[in-house]
């Protein structure tokens, strides 16, 4: 049987709770740099727009080609991205029927014979419905969450375990805008679904943190935090690479849409890992230290 | 084995069969999304016109229309659905050609037979470079093109000043850019028995139309008034073609010949028997997917979740060794639930959907790792290894269910919130959290009770 005693682990973790929360800030605050400067690839979902998927049957797909032929009727701004066989992937602003048309008559003339294996076009009342539907259940899912909270543990332990989702999802957005990924509707549902996830690391280090209070004069509040973070590292770092294994094959193996809908769990629930360790016991220590009395 | 272990077992056994059951032969049995098997899914708006304002009336035969429509074009399992004030959803699975649906679906389709009036002379064919032998002579074709074509849109323009303020006049383009100034309306739509396609004596597809008793005999009088003349076939507000009358026509039979194919003529004599839709409609979204891409999605998915699965089962097995195999066996239970939750629910399966799956192969043995983690804590500080597994099991439970908690709320959140595939996710995600629970707290539990009650002393 299973040999590795985590009894013995004893990381002082808490003596570098200020490198680590140090670093924390500097990628939230990179990440609202990001998200301000370069902002996030909205989808057509949210922008409203057309996105088109051609397969060519007899070339292989080849961008400057194709976007020599959009240019030729005043679509060279779309977005074009080759897939994997024979697959070319378009994007663009506008949504009305003649474009459409136009663009697949435009693409048989110059490229060749093509069928079509995905259309996705929203117009812009749908796009903005779908923006405020994201938005409105972003913010119900942390209120709910903080509710839950709250009434699970003391107002403390839930408000710095929201504060680690809330730095969670700061990054997941910070990732989303370097790498320019798509955001669609999809990537909300990561979004919430991380939120939700990445949490149950967190209520593991603070229910053990609770189970150990009764200690915290005599051991104080570094080491006791300290104590229940090394007494449930093995199982924080065990789920979440339970977790992250089939994220990874979805990441590799699961084709465009699934590819994309995988790097929000696999960044999400990455950092979501370090934020249990780090982000909500430092606060906590924090917190104590400031005001011993709650 | 304990009394407890033995009922637990045969509940557990008995969870599994009917799970089975309810599964297995799985062909056919888990409804998919559009995304998965191909489709279109569409929402329309309908939109109220001068003459038809929009009611609760004119949207229930907007509905049976398009139902007529659909019906009639053969497409299997077709869902129309209401939705909100003016919106109607539309689900076509298994469609090849999305183009052809959107156009058979949003085409008004109002066909009148129309007094011509006058005609725009034509716009000549625009030039094609490869057709002169450099650019001086390109140019200079081009500008006579553009002359050309401006002379006749100042002659529309001045046609459509005459229909200005006349309720019966009308102007109307055909194909090629030309058009019509058109006087009173002779038959329409309205007053068509029947709509077939045919072929005309050149072996072109046509339509043809047989006019009730009404229709024929408006028909029978427009004929009359007009040997030698041209009678505009018009549908919706563009000019199909404006054949010369040779002589009276009393059958109330007429064909409408044109350059479609025998796909378009198809769709045509469609719309015209379903009827002409009562208000106008606008896309508002369309999301189309071949049926060999949803294929793709399928198979890719299925391979991810498998890699995913082994992985979790061989790290489950290094790491715990005997208890990781009461894990990995409790996931197949888990997963087993999932699909047979997803049947017996009806729910959608969908792309998102499979992705919520494999991600729950993931945290389905988490609370494994917290209540083996808690027992090898319980052990260490002196329990017996009976003892040892009812503590892990009651003190990881709290934790195991707090952190479930959590991701149900944001999974219901998403099923309030979010379309048709989030939908799915949603679902999946649920019933996998759910799932998951259950395996963790119960069927581990019932393995470990009792593989582990005959060794009293064995290590952990």
């Amino acid at each position: 049987m299973a040999t590795f005693d985590a009894s013995k682990l004893n990381f002082k973790f808490m003596n570098y709770r200020h490198i680590f929360v140090g670093i924390s800030l500097f990628f939230i605050a990179a990440s609202f740099a990001l998200l301000l400067a370069k902002g996030i690839n909205f989808g057509v979902d949210f922008t409203g727009g057309l996105l088109l998927q051609v397969k060519f049957e007899e070339k292989t797909a080849d961008v400057a080609a194709v976007r020599e032929a959009l240019a030729g009727i005043g679509q060279g701004g779309a977005t074009i991205q080759a897939l994997d066989n024979n697959d070319i992937m378009l994007r663009f602003q506008a949504e009305d029927e003649q474009i459409r048309k136009d663009v697949l008559n435009v693409l048989q003339e110059k490229i060749g014979p093509l069928k079509v294996m995905r259309v996705d076009k929203i117009g812009p009342v749908v796009g903005s419905e779908l923006r405020t539907d994201a938005a409105v259940s972003l913010v119900l899912a942390l209120i709910g969450i903080l509710i839950y909270m709250a009434y699970r543990f003391r107002f403390r332990f839930g408000a710095v375990a929201v504060a680690a989702l809330m730095h969670d999802v700061i990054i997941m957005l910070g990732a989303y805008s370097l790498t320019g990924k798509e955001v669609s509707v999809t990537f909300i549902a990561a979004i919430l679904t991380v939120a939700g996830y990445s949490l149950n690391d967190s209520i593991v280090v603070l229910d053990r943190i609770r189970e150990n209070w009764s200690r915290v004069r005599s051991l104080g509040i570094e080491e006791l935090v300290n104590t229940s973070v090394n007494q449930t590292l093995c199982r924080t770092i065990n789920t979440s690479v339970t977790t992250l294994l089939p994220v990874i094959a979805m990441f590799i193996f699961g084709g465009e849409v699934i590819s994309n809908f995988a790097f929000a769990f696999l960044v999400g629930i990455g950092v979501g890992t370090y934020s249990s360790i780090y982000v909500a016991s430092s606060l906590l220590v924090e917190w104590y230290k400031r005001s011993p009395n709650f | 084995m304990l009394r407890r272990d033995k009922w637990r077992l045969v509940f557990v056994a008995a969870v599994v069969v009917i799970a089975a059951i309810v599964v297995f032969p799985i062909q056919g049995k888990v409804r998919l999304g559009l995304d998965l098997r191909g489709g279109v899914h569409i929402i329309l708006r309908a939109k109220p016109t001068a003459e038809s304002p929009l009611t609760g009336d004119s949207i229930d035969r907007l509905l049976a229309v398009l139902r007529s429509r659909i019906d009639q074009y053969g497409i299997a399992e077709p869902v129309l659905q209401r939705e909100g004030e003016d919106r109607i959803a539309i689900d076509l699975p298994g469609v090849e050609d999305p183009e052809a649906a959107l156009e058979l679906i949003g085409r008004t389709a109002v066909l009148q037979f129309r007094q011509v009036l006058g005609e725009s002379p034509r716009v000549p064919a625009k030039p094609i470079r490869s057709n002169y032998d450099n650019d001086e002579q390109f140019n200079a074709a081009q500008e006579r093109w553009d002359e050309a074509k401006k002379s006749v849109d100042g002659y529309i323009e001045e046609m459509k000043q005459t229909a200005k303020g006349n309720n019966d006049l009308m102007v109307a383009q055909n194909e090629t850019g030309g058009a019509y100034l058109l006087g009173r309306k002779y038959v329409g739509g309205g007053e068509l028995k029947q709509a077939e396609t045919t072929f005309d004596q050149f072996g072109k597809p046509a339509v043809s139309l047989k006019f009730n008793d009404e229709g024929a005999k408006l028909f029978d009088e427009a004929t009359a008034a007009n040997i030698g003349k041209q009678i505009a076939i018009v549908l919706d507000d563009m000019v199909i073609s404006a054949p010369v009358v040779q002589q009276r026509i009393s059958g109330g039979e007429a064909q409408i010949t044109g350059s479609f194919s025998t796909e378009e003529a198809n769709r045509l004599s469609i719309m015209l028997r379903a009827g002409a839709l009562p208000v106008g409609v606008e896309v508002l979204e369309n999301r189309s997917i071949g049926p060999s891409l949803g294929a793709d999605s399928i198979a890719q998915g299925v391979k991810s979740g498998l890699i995913g699965a082994a992985l979790v089962v061989i790290f489950m097995l290094v790491y715990y060794g005997m208890l990781g195999i009461a894990a990995d066996f409790a996931l197949v239970v888990a997963m087993l639930l999932v699909v047979a939750a997803l049947i017996a629910l009806k729910s959608t399966l969908t792309l998102p959907g499979i992705g919520g799956m494999v991600l729950t192969i993931g945290m389905a043995v988490d609370g494994n790792i917290l209540i083996y983690e808690r027992m090898k804590e319980e052990f260490r500080s002196g329990k017996t290894i009976m003892a040892a597994l009812d503590a892990g099991f009651s003190k990881a439970l709290a934790v195991i269910l707090d952190s479930n908690i959590t991701t149900l709320i944001a999974a219901a959140i998403l099923f309030y919130f979010g379309s048709g595939p989030i939908r799915g996710f949603a679902v999946t995600l649920s019933v996998g959290v759910v799932a998951s629970v259950f395996c963790n707290v119960v069927v581990t539990r019932t393995i470990l009770g009792i593989a582990l009650s005959g060794r009293k002393n064995h290590k952990l």
